[in-house]
């Protein structure tokens, strides 16, 4: 009898102490590994990229992604993980530079730093004027997708063809503030950068009023998706989503409106806090070289910023103005500003009136 | 005394309690009363209720928690009392059928939902196929509300069951011997006797209903935002302050549904079998 009682009362006693040490063996177990964190958009590098440089270089990168750059910041700041590795975009970069969240790269251990285009590379000032901080990863333009049977080509001449009611129901707004509010701010006349309150107010109206006639907000495979499908006939949208949209409906073509797009890069960053920059610039000087960079190119098929893949590169595949936009687009393009906590803010604001 | 010992064997739910429960609670409830300056503050909590985006959240919220519960329960009762009619057999089949859909992950349903509902999809695939106009659901409150019953009808259908199920067959016999139509049965013993399964029911719907997000985003296309979509709007927005006091206010919703009245009473006359006057 006395042992039965001591067994009834140190067995869940047991076995609570086991599942304890078993979930905190399990979670330290994983760190003794050489390994990198990287927190990335989702799908943006070849997963095969990851396994090739484990074989290499005997470190395993371990991936978290998000889909909008206002997450990845949340989620950055708010300390629960450390990464040794970011990707965002421009102004989300800028407003990182700007808080002292970033380590300057040491370019000395990227040597194939060197493939970067010029070009690309004078785009990346606009968010890191003295190139310290940033690898690009790739960059593109904002514009319409439009099925050719039903939309006139005249008509996405100009973003105007979102707004009056042409196409109501068949139209795919991005899932985005920043993006939404640029093409309401450029219908309008207004820089796609502005601080003004009022032509933000304005923009803001625009994007309500022009809400019934949007079938939905998605973002680019979804947005992608539901014009491949034929489910919607315009779909704003970044190129390179395009450029996958025609391998899979050939009546799909891209167009960017007149009145000017925006520019975006993605650029790679170390956060200030990462525990092994060291393997992260080893990775990112592996995701320059030129193979790799390809690999990557051909698997999303963005515009990439790596001269030595360009050159690379047929005629065919450069020609394609989804992929490699006309030089007339980048003389009125905007490049992405960060705007400040209060704009920020009063984005949000007016996106979830919109929304609601 | 053995329960006393027994206690023990609570142990490690009680650390998950506290750990996965208790503390996220208190957090929220710390946050709800502060602002981003670290002082007390009730803003939070009036901004909630007072910001008209959110009252119009609010509203749609409830009305899609009711109409969802209703359907469900509209289309769960009926069923329940066939199932109890079938053979043992026969039961265990039909009631498998009901929860097949939950084997699928919740996201592939929704997917799937949304293949159907669109423009182009099977529906209106269906409706144009036998010459009749085309119907346009997809993205639409009516989307999410189909989402919405679809995904929470067993959790309405199996409390009903199990408690339909578990009535006596001599009350009902009795009753009839005594001259009472069907119908009159179905008010006077039936009914009362499955109401506990039916709150549990309405609770297991409703709650999750009105604090659901993902239904609304992957079936309304951004375009319908519930209390849940603004609440997720402001945590990935990094505006954990005024996202608590939302938060907050959304659990005194679930709180408040969770407390319908009835529910031990009628659960202890159902163990007795006595039928309530």
């Amino acid at each position: 009898m006395k042992k039965l009682r001591f067994s009834k009362r140190f067995v869940p006693l047991v076995l609570a102490l086991v599942i304890l040490l078993t979930s905190v063996l399990s979670l330290t177990g994983c760190s003794s590994k050489q390994t990198m964190y990287l927190f990335n958009y989702g799908d943006y590098i070849d997963p095969d990229v990851y396994d090739l440089f484990e074989e290499e270089f005997g470190i395993r990168v371990v991936v978290d992604e998000y889909a909008a750059p206002e997450d990845m910041y949340a989620k950055f700041t708010a300390g629960t993980a450390t990464y040794d590795l970011i990707c965002s975009s421009d102004y989300m970069i800028e407003k990182l530079i700007g808080e002292g969240r970033l380590a300057a790269i040491n370019y000395e251990n990227v040597p194939n730093f060197k493939n970067m285009a010029e070009e690309q590379l004078n785009a990346a000032k606009s968010f890191d004027p003295e190139l310290r901080y940033t690898v690009p990863h790739f960059w593109g333009t904002l514009g319409i997708l439009y099925n050719t049977e039903t939309v006139a080509a005249a008509d996405v001449q100009s973003w105007d063809v979102l707004f009056n009611g042409k196409y109501a129901d068949r139209i795919i707004m991005p899932n985005s503030e920043r993006d939404a509010f640029f093409v309401a701010l450029t219908k309008l006349g207004y820089d796609g950068n502005t601080k003004n309150e009022a032509e933000l107010n304005a923009a803001a109206d625009l994007l309500s009023k022009q809400k019934g006639d949007v079938q939905a907000y998605l973002l680019d495979e979804a947005a992608r998706v539901k014009l491949e499908s034929g489910n919607a006939d315009i779909a704003v949208i970044y190129n390179g989503e395009a450029y996958l949209a025609f391998e899979n409906n050939d009546k799909l073509a891209f167009a960017v409106p007149s009145e000017g797009t925006c520019i975006w890069m993605d650029a790679f960053a170390i956060p200030q806090n990462a525990e092994n920059a060291a393997y992260a610039e080893q990775f990112l000087n592996f995701l320059c070289r030129a193979d790799i960079a390809k690999m990557n190119f051909e698997y999303i098929y963005y515009s990439t910023p790596n001269q030595a893949v360009v050159d690379a590169l047929d005629e065919e595949i450069l020609s394609e103005t989804a992929i490699f936009p006309h030089n007339s687009v980048y003389e009125n393009a905007t490049v992405f500003k960060y705007l400040g906590t209060e704009i920020e803010q009063l984005y949000s604001k007016l996106w979830k009136n919109v929304k609601a | 005394m053995t329960n006393k010992r027994n206690i023990w064997l609570t142990g490690p739910y009680l650390v998950w309690i506290a750990g996965f429960i208790i503390l996220p609670l208190l957090v929220i409830l710390f946050y709800a009363f502060t602002n981003p300056a670290g002082n007390f503050t009730f803003s939070n909590i009036t901004a909630a209720v007072t910001d008209i985006t959110n009252i119009k959240a609010f509203g749609l919220t409830m009305l899609l928690g009711f109409l969802a519960t209703a359907i469900c329960l509209l289309l769960a009762y009926p069923l329940a009392l066939c199932l109890t009619k079938l053979k043992i057999k026969q039961k265990s089949s039909v009631i498998f059928l009901f929860i097949l859909p939950m084997w699928m992950n919740f996201m592939l349903q929704m997917v799937a939902i949304n293949v159907i509902l669109e423009d182009n999809g099977i529906i209106n695939m269906l409706l144009s196929s036998l010459g009749l106009p085309n119907m346009h659901i997809a993205n639409t409150f009516g989307a999410i509300l189909i989402g919405m019953v679809y995904d929470y009808f067993p959790f309405m259908l199996l409390p009903i069951y199990n408690t339909v199920s578990r009535i006596d067959k001599d009350l009902i016999n009795a009753s009839k011997d005594l001259g009472a139509s069907s119908f009159m049965t179905f008010l006077k013993v039936t009914l009362p006797l499955s109401m506990p399964g039916v709150i549990s029911g309405i609770t297991m719907v409703f709650v999750p209903a009105i604090s659901d997000f993902a239904i609304a985003e992957m079936l309304g296309g951004g375009k319908i935002m519930l209390i849940g979509n603004v609440v997720e709007m402001s945590f990935t927005k990094g505006q954990y302050f005024q996202g608590s006091g939302l938060a907050l206010i959304l659990m005194l919703f679930v709180v408040a549904s969770s407390l319908i009245p009835g529910d031990d009473e009628a659960e202890a006359s159902v163990e007795g079998g006595v039928v309530l006057p």
